[in-house]
């Protein structure tokens, strides 16, 4: 993994994973009922999507996902359940009688993602100079290319729903083109373990755990302020306050997924996720700690049976490389004259 | 819990309301304090600031805890999420009481 890591870190990698399910809603009452299931505020500009999750009535989270506005309709973005489950759950919450159409795009495109500081630059090679520009967290089509520009590895990402019947050609362009980039085809823990890295959200790690939005720390992606699917949980657990809450932390050692965390003897929690950082040369993991032990900068909690030691973290533990490039001043193929920090400190 | 932990905890979690406060107050995220998590990033996906907001930020920090962050404190490696920031005062704090090492994380980079 190390290979890949470097690729993903340092120069670009490629990939068809994750499992991502990509739903176009269109209709009269599509916003209404989008609005219904979805957790954050639908508002946003044609072209540009928002990370959200989806809830179940308990307000447990079931799927990672981007929510997009596209002409008259909108994308839905989503890793976790299956393109049927997600259908289902949509067409579940619409009114009877709804004007909805729902077109599951993964059935006839398939993901292709690119991810890395100089993820870009290859980006402008294959499908044109103009997607450098393309903002974070915005989507453009070309080449009836669906180009997302995303990620949950803290690079330069870039996720592309390429139709099925030319994605053979692409990917052997891709390649092609990505010779010059030391281009690498990396897999799922690869990615995953750079999600963790980052602090970005795992719905296939983590997010397992039937855990609310306050328990994963990640309430920026819901809104107290409109009723939806679970809404009425995430109040009354807003209003019992936090109990836990899923707490990154590092050790030289590893820990494993359900390891007890202790502080002293007593069990304050225990492992949700765990990986080893290549770039980091360290074990990173995230738990779910009691209340008030899930702060970072805490360096007296042990971790499994061996009694390892941890210590809680505010992720990202990587200074990211895409941090500092900047798509006119620098070039992998210049890479070596220019003065980065390390990755890791 | 030992006293040093709990005293760690207790001022952790104050300086992180005062930073969701300040957040709320003088950069006008808008949400509710309580709703900003500690792994809530600064920019982007989660509160959405930019890099006016990031000057006002460095601001209110130095206005709030009475620190003198150097210019460089604009850099892109600690302006990443709330407890980055919460890790940035409490190491000052630290390093001001003369138990820690000044230079980390307070020497930053500018990002291009």
């Amino acid at each position: 993994m190390d290979t890949a890591m470097n690729a993903l870190r340092m120069g670009v990698a490629w990939t068809t994973d994750p499992p991502t399910v990509c739903l176009r809603i269109a209709g009269q009452d599509a916003f209404s009922t989008l609005d219904r299931v979805c957790p954050a505020d639908l508002f946003v500009r044609d072209g540009q999507v928002r990370p959200t999750v989806l809830l179940n009535e308990q307000g447990q989270v079931f799927a990672d996902v981007y929510i997009g506005q596209d002409d008259d309709g909108y994308l839905l973005i989503s890793e976790g359940p299956s393109a049927e489950t997600l259908v289902e759950h949509v067409r579940s919450h619409a009114a009877s009688g709804s004007d909805l159409t729902i077109e599951d795009l993964t059935a006839s495109h398939s993901l292709i993602s690119i991810q890395g500081p100089y993820a870009w630059e290859l980006i402008g090679e294959v499908l044109g100079p103009d997607l450098i520009g393309l903002p974070y967290l915005y989507f453009y089509r070309t080449q009836d290319i669906l180009c997302l520009r995303g990620g949950k590895t803290g690079e330069y990402g870039y996720d592309l729903f390429v139709p099925q019947a030319s994605v053979a050609d692409f990917q052997a362009r891709l390649v092609d083109r990505g010779a010059a980039f030391d281009l690498e085809r990396v897999g799922l823990p690869t990615l995953e373990q750079a999600a963790l890295e980052n602090g970005f959200f795992n719905i296939r790690r983590e997010g397992k755990h039937n855990l609310t939005p306050m328990e994963l720390g990640i309430l920026w992606r819901v809104s107290y302020r409109k009723e939806y699917v679970g809404s009425q949980a995430l109040l009354e657990e807003r209003a019992r306050g936090p109990i836990r809450r899923a707490t990154t932390m590092m050790s030289e050692f590893e820990v494993s997924e359900g390891d007890p965390v202790f502080w002293a003897d007593v069990v304050i929690g225990s492992v949700l996720s765990a990986g080893y950082s290549p770039m980091a040369n360290a074990h990173v993991s995230i738990a779910i700690l009691d209340k008030p032990y899930y702060h970072a900068g805490v360096e007296e909690y042990t971790a499994g049976v061996e009694r390892v030691n941890v210590t809680t973290v505010s992720p990202p533990v990587l200074v990211n490389r895409s941090l500092y490039i900047n798509p006119q001043r620098h070039t992998y193929a210049t890479r070596g004259r220019d003065n980065f920090p390390a990755i890791y400190e | 819990m030992t006293p040093e932990l709990s005293q760690y905890i207790s001022r952790r979690e104050e300086v992180l309301n005062r930073v969701r406060t300040l957040l709320v107050e003088r950069l006008h995220v808008e949400r509710d304090p309580d709703s900003i998590d500690p792994d809530t990033p600064l920019f982007g996906t989660g509160l959405g600031l930019d890099s006016v907001d990031a000057v006002e930020m460095v601001v209110s920090l130095e206005d709030t805890f009475g620190l003198k962050l150097p210019d460089d404190a604009l850099g892109r490696r600690v302006m990443r999420t709330v407890g980055k920031l919460v890790d940035l005062v409490l190491a000052y704090e630290k390093a001001a009481a003369g138990e820690g090492n000044t230079n980390v994380p307070l020497v930053l980079e500018v990002g291009s």
